[in-house]
């Protein structure tokens, strides 16, 4: 933040001395044709020149010209371009025409360089700032799982994923999410954060969904597809904004009563003058969370397993997926052996009980009793703007962000009081631009709910000793047996006697065990998990298109990136210091128009990370204009993806004798790999001895053709686009489950669940198959009334037999969407109803895998404007017909939330 | 037209929403768990008491049972048990044992049934037997495994609460030449299911022990060479591991054969002239010598230190060992073995002597069934000519064979059993 405040003096200190001279100032008004409501952020330029503005929140503007008369160019999206030609400075009153826009927004994310939306090489899913105004969800980000081709993670209130084209995770890995053109990925965590620390809600510009991979544009990450989000620049967008939402939520959720949902969001953007401008903008929210409550049993071995049939009364090595504790499992034959050898005479019956062996799990406690239901979220970020020349701008910026969420990775993780900041310092010019940014994060107090958990049940009661919990538990059981009780009786009768004086989810004793717990790093034996990993990172942009005389477009740039991991031992393998790792590339893309009809482009991008050999990734597309506004567009894309962090120095001990481990070599030899050997855990459990083969992990890769059709028709009122894509991954990463003898004896297929098992990344030779298709449609019905609806499909190729692909993705899902932007009295009135249902799918997760039901949902709202205020008014919902669903196993359970708002100035 | 045109978007709209919210999320999918259904707890079927009440034949038992307290607990549907119930031909039995004849097992069954109504027989007497038959488990006669001897398993009497909770008197049901009971046939009608349990039925009343075998050993006019042996045996033991500790307390299962004074005094002669000998005493004046020893000392012989030479502590402890049967390194170690169960043909098993010598052949087992139980057994010792003869009568606490106590079953044999190393 220093450096930042810094920036902002030296800009604001060159704002005071450099003070142009203009000869003449014309000053206007931008207003709507139709409703007289006043117009900002329309944009005025002086033709002939680079120079211009934008209106104010009040529609105002005034513009320097050296002499009259002069020619402006009057444009804003959603409004017909006018052009006026000023004889003499007096005050201007521009009506604007509205329009209807299909497909004609402007956006560089497709192709880095600006083209109309219908003439994008590739399948891009825009999401302006009217869309995100006139929108049912209470916050943007909720706004993309309603895109053609798009599914959502929703691991909470305000930590949701999307990705594109199937292999749907929890803070999926394979999409990049980039803001301002900063990766908004934790570097430690490896999610991206977009939800949690990423742009406040009346900063967003829009939002652009590309589907498929990306890395050729956007560099490692985009196999799946990337998200941009773009601020609103405080040149553009000024004034005072706000807007306060209040909700309810939980309304018939079987794990907490109803509760309330606030949402305020502030934002100020400010020209001081010509050349300088500044923004600042934050959001707060608070709401009882949605939470995990999915309690059937699962079976879990190492990371992977199944739901199965069982409760806590009929088994009891019962490990609810959502029940944190009790993971804690053993057999209670040493128990009962032990006391078969003190008491001789009850030897031989003891052996009728102790056959098969007796798995006994702990009390768990249910995630609601352990994860604070009270989500928060903070966010601030503000940028100062400063126009170097009337084509150049620096900007500095910062994105800071902290709350509580929880995120779904090997387990459930409770992101407590965490922070990340954002920051940057950026010069732009249309041809060029210079990027240095940092992500600075801190994990604040967050921990592992099982580890913790498990903990915190050990703090409470040792499961092991000659008085622990298995040793009452075993001799409760042994008595109840020997009265006659039934197994689930004496089971039942054994786990109340071993739990006695239990603390109670929720009382002052369990908060005071589980707090204790929960602040001690895992390093000492407690579950808090330290993060403190950063990311630096500059990169760079020329366009000599213009140098070329525009005869082809040519981008050349670079990028060079370098984490600092710390966890002080908590997550990493980094107890003795932190660990860097850096990683470079650059890229160049060529461009040329062919006639009017075709539009070639060819990109390619290398990358190297320290740890990995370097990849080049190329991309092709071609875009052929059958018609006006009616485009087929080709391409062939590949992308690929460096291991995470995590997945080359994660260190972190999930329970159940298993430890993730990263993929360096050096773990290899810190556990002994070599000379107590390790094996394949699941070819064990089958009785084959398989011994690990020692072979590196490497980046995995996905290649990908497009074909697709994107055009505006019925008079412009009718928008269709349609495409299907092939895809094949290439070294797909996943994780393997090994497992080595604790004593260092040669491990045995009875011994699998005894010793140390490590989840180690690992490539999958055989190659993935995905395609699928896309249609949407969406069109303007007289009286601003619009009807879309999008419908798409995603499939895995033959796979071999056992492999799991982690798709996660259902076949088929539909969005539709009535809306109209403004109606009856002065347009007053704007509504928007959108239904979204997708298939039924097999989820896969570190965490949890099982059948996910199909889903339904509806999101409505109503709105109404008082313009004389500029202020609206709103009532709205998402899931407004309480139907409560799951979009990932072991996630949260997501039901209606209904609110009501004022915005001003929005 | 603008009125209109609005009304019409709103029908398509509520006709949309019609059509699109028909069906409903649904829940993930849930596992049913199948209920572990063991095939008892029927509430149309009546319990283990109600049942018995029912059954002719045990009528007198079902006074016993109702004197006992104990029929709610064994109408307990929850509960699980296996009920050993003495028909009752048995249980007249019993009673003439416990009365001295007083009420002769030929008496009606009025008339035992008044005995056991009366207060002459306890409501705690009642108890301790109603719990002696009872295990707590399902246990049919076809869970019984033919291994030898038989398999031990708890009853729900437990002789000192206060001691542990988890003590407990075993029963021993086998199905080695038919289907017992400690030494008791089962009679039949067997695994008759009950709501929550199984009910067999046994030709006599199975009196829980009361006492230690060290209680027999060192009150038997008849056996002091055998405790005087023992005693020897213990030299330079630890208190708590000696062998009169372990014979005098609850927890080890012993089977002893125990040599009655006779043949302690035949084996000592034997063994003393066997030692003279080797020195260099002409053979008759060493049988002579051992004889007049024998008579001199009786069982003080073994703590006679001038003996020692002859009679260490090592080989006297071999030989109570040897006289300990079953394999007593395993779990759990030793075994309580009754003559009905022993094999038809002679075959050898270990004893204690195995944990030092592990590949001593142990001694033979030999029994001879009759159709009233059992009419001979031997055992046959390593340098034994001849098989020691068990001496058959089964009559509790003044018996030879088949003596039931706390910590094992004692059968008085005519040879002292003379292991290899000796």
């Amino acid at each position: 933040m220093k450096i930042v405040l810094r920036l902002f003096a030296i800009m604001a200190f060159l704002c005071a001395f450099v003070k142009p001279v203009y000869a003449q100032v014309i000053r206007g008004v931008v207003k709507n044709s139709e409703t007289l409501e006043l117009v900002p952020a329309v944009s005025v330029t002086l033709n002939g020149t680079p120079a211009g503005t934008f209106s104010n929140a009040k529609g105002a503007f005034e513009i320097n010209v050296n002499t009259l008369p002069a020619t402006l160019t009057i444009s804003s999206v959603g409004y017909q371009t006018q052009e006026i030609t000023v004889e003499s400075a007096t005050s201007l009153t521009v009506l604007l025409v509205p329009k209807a826009d299909l497909g004609q927004e402007v956006t560089v994310s497709a192709s880095r360089f600006n083209e109309r939306v219908v003439e994008s090489p590739v399948t891009i899913e825009r999401v302006s700032a009217a869309a995100i105004r006139n929108s049912a969800a209470p916050g943007y980000y909720d706004i993309i799982g309603n895109l053609k081709g798009v599914d959502i993670v929703t691991s909470s209130l305000t930590f949701k994923t999307p990705t594109t084209r199937g292999f749907m995770g929890s803070g999926n890995l394979r999409l990049n999410q980039i803001v301002d053109g900063m990766d908004n990925q934790a570097p430690g965590l490896n999610f991206s954060v977009g939800s949690v620390i990423g742009l406040t809600q009346l900063d967003v510009e829009s939002m652009d969904m590309l589907p498929g991979a990306s890395s050729a544009l956007y560099g490692p990450g985009g196999m799946n597809g990337t998200l941009l989000i773009n601020s609103k620049n405080p040149f553009k967008y000024q004034g005072l904004s706000l807007e306060i939402k209040e909700g309810l939520m939980h309304i018939n959720d079987r794990a907490a009563g109803a509760g309330a949902f606030h949402n305020w969001a502030l934002r100020w953007g400010h020209k001081v003058s010509d050349r300088f401008a500044f923004k600042i903008a934050s959001e707060f929210t608070s709401a009882k969370d949605w939470v995990g409550q999915d309690s059937r049993n699962y079976s879990r071995i190492g990371t992977d397993g199944a739901p199965k049939a069982g409760t806590r009364t009929t088994d009891p090595n019962y490990d609810g997926i959502n029940v944190y504790g009790d993971e804690t499992s053993a057999d209670i034959r040493q128990v009962l052996n032990a006391v078969a050898a003190q008491a001789p005479f009850l030897a031989p019956y003891i052996s009728t009980l102790t056959a098969d062996p007796i798995l006994v799990s702990r009390t768990g406690y249910n995630e609601k009793d352990i994860i604070d239901p009270v989500t928060q979220n903070f966010k601030l970020s503000g940028s100062v703007n400063f126009k170097i020349t009337p084509g150049t701008e620096l900007i500095a910026a910062a994105h800071w962000g902290t709350g509580n969420t929880v995120y779904t990775g090997s387990d459930r993780y409770s992101l407590k009081n965490m922070k990340m900041g954002q920051y940057k310092l950026e010069l732009v010019n249309k041809n060029w631009f210079l990027r240095g940014f940092t992500t600075q994060e801190n994990a604040g107090q967050s921990f592992n709910a099982t580890v913790t958990t498990r903990l915190a049940n050990e703090a409470w009661k040792a499961s092991s000793g000659s008085n622990g919990w298995y040793a009452q538990y075993g001799q409760a059981f042994l008595a109840a047996k020997l009265a006659g009780q039934t197994d689930q009786d004496a089971h039942l009768a054994a786990r109340a006697m071993a739990d006695q004086g239990r603390p109670d989810a929720g009382s002052a004793e369990w908060k005071r065990i589980f707090d204790s717990v929960r602040s001690k790093p895992i390093s000492e034996g407690g579950g808090l998990f330290v993060d403190k990993t950063d990311l630096y990172n500059v990169e760079g942009q020329y366009n000599f298109s213009e140098a070329l005389n525009n005869t082809v477009e040519l981008l050349v740039g670079g990028n060079f990136k370098k984490y600092v991991l710390n966890s002080e031992g908590t997550l990493f393998a980094d107890s003795t210091g932190t660990i860097p790792i850096n990683e470079y590339g650059g890229y160049a893309q060529l461009s040329k128009k062919i006639g009017e009809v075709l539009r070639l482009t060819v990109a390619g991008r290398y990358d190297k990370n320290q740890n990995f050999k370097g990849r080049f990734t190329p991309r092709a597309t071609a875009v052929v204009t059958v018609a006006q506004n009616q485009n087929i567009r080709f391409s062939y894309q590949t992308a690929y993806r460096f291991p995470s962090t995590q997945q080359q120095w994660i260190n972190l001990d999930v329970g159940s004798n298993t430890r993730l481990i990263g993929g360096q070599t050096a773990f290899w030899d810190f556990y002994n790999f070599r000379s107590n050997k390790v094996y394949y855990l699941n070819d064990l459990r089958q009785g084959t001895q398989t011994e690990y083969d020692f072979v590196k992990y490497k980046p995995e890769t996905v290649s990908s053709f497009e074909l697709g059709y994107k055009g505006v028709l019925a008079d412009n009122r009718l928008m269709i686009d349609v495409y299907g894509y092939y895809g094949q991954y290439q070294d797909f990463i996943t994780r393997t489950l090994l497992v080595q003898s604790k004593t260092g004896s040669t491990i045995t297929q009875a011994d699998t669940l005894n010793g140390n098992i490590y989840s180690v990344p690992t490539n999958i030779n055989e190659k993935v198959k995905t395609y699928g298709w896309g249609l949407s449609m969406d069109y303007r019905l007289p009286l601003n009334f619009t009807i879309s609806a999008n419908l798409s499909s995603d499939i895995l190729g033959d796979l071999p037999d056992g492999f799991v692909s982690f798709f996660n993705s259902p076949k088929y899902r539909f969005n539709a969407g009535f809306a109209n932007t403004g109606f009856g009295h002065q347009k007053r009135m704007a509504f928007n109803i959108a239904y979204k249902w997708q298939d039924s799918f097999y989820y896969n997760g570190d965490f949890a895998n099982g059948r996910v039901p199909r889903i339904n949902t509806l999101d409505a709202q109503f709105s109404y404007k008082l313009s004389d205020a500029r202020s609206v008014i709103k009532i709205g919902g998402t899931n407004i017909l309480n139907q409560y669903y799951v979009n990932a196993i072991g996630n949260a359970r997501v039901g209606g939330l209904y609110y009501v708002s004022y915005g001003f100035n929005l | 037209m603008k009125p209109a045109s609005i009304k019409s978007y709103c029908f398509i709209l509520i006709l949309s929403a019609t059509t699109l919210f028909v069906s409903c999320n649904k829940d993930v999918e849930q596992y049913p768990v199948t209920a572990s259904d063991d095939g008892f707890g029927s509430a149309s079927v009546k319990a283990i008491a109600d049942t018995i009440a029912t059954m002719e034949d045990d009528s007198l038992f079902n006074i016993v049972l109702e004197k006992s307290g104990r029929a709610d607990a064994l109408n307990d549907k929850t509960l699980r048990y296996t009920l050993y119930v003495p028909v009752n031909t048995a249980v007249k039995n019993a009673v003439a044992f416990l009365t001295g004849g007083a009420i002769p097992a030929s008496a009606p069954n009025a008339t035992v049934a008044a005995f056991l109504r009366s207060g002459q027989f306890t409501s705690g007497s009642a108890d301790t037997l109603v719990q002696y038959h009872t295990v707590a488990q399902l246990f049919p006669v076809s869970a019984v495994p033919a291994a030898f001897p038989n398999l031990p398993l708890p009853s729900i009497l437990n002789p000192a609460p206060s001691v542990s909770a988890f003590l407990r008197l075993n029963v021993f049901p086998a199905s080695i030449n038919g289907n017992w009971l400690n030494n008791i046939p089962m009679t039949g009608p067997n695994d008759v299911k009950a709501a929550n349990g199984y009910i067999h039925h046994i030709a006599a009343v199975a009196l829980p022990p009361s006492s230690y075998l060290w209680t027999r050993i060192s009150t038997d006019a008849d056996l002091t060479y055998l405790k005087a042996a023992i005693e020897r045996a213990d030299s330079g033991s630890t208190a708590s591991t000696s062998l009169v500790a372990n014979l005098n307390t609850i927890g080890p299962n012993f089977t002893l054969f125990a040599p009655t004074n006779a043949a302690f005094q035949t084996a000592l002669i034997n063994v003393i002239t066997l030692n003279l000998y080797r020195q260099g005493v002409p053979l008759s004046t060493a049988q002579a010598q051992a004889s007049a020893w024998v008579t001199a000392y009786g069982p003080a012989i073994f703590s006679n230190t001038s003996l020692y030479g002859s009679l260490t502590a090592t080989t006297v402890k071999g030989i109570i060992a040897y006289h300990l049967f079953g394999n007593w390194s395993g779990t759990p170690a030793g075994m309580r073995a009754f003559l009905n169960n022993f094999p038809t043909t002679t075959t050898w098993y270990q004893t204690m002597l195995n944990s030092s010598l592990a590949d001593h052949p142990g001694i033979g087992l030999t029994v001879t069934l009759g159709t009233a139980g059992v009419t001979a057994a031997t055992v046959m010792g390593a340098q034994n000519s001849t098989a020691a003869n068990i001496l058959i009568n089964p009559t509790p606490g003044t018996g030879t064979s088949d003596q039931h106590y706390l910590n094992g079953v004692l059968h008085k044999i005519d040879q002292v059993l003379i292991p290899l190393a000796l």
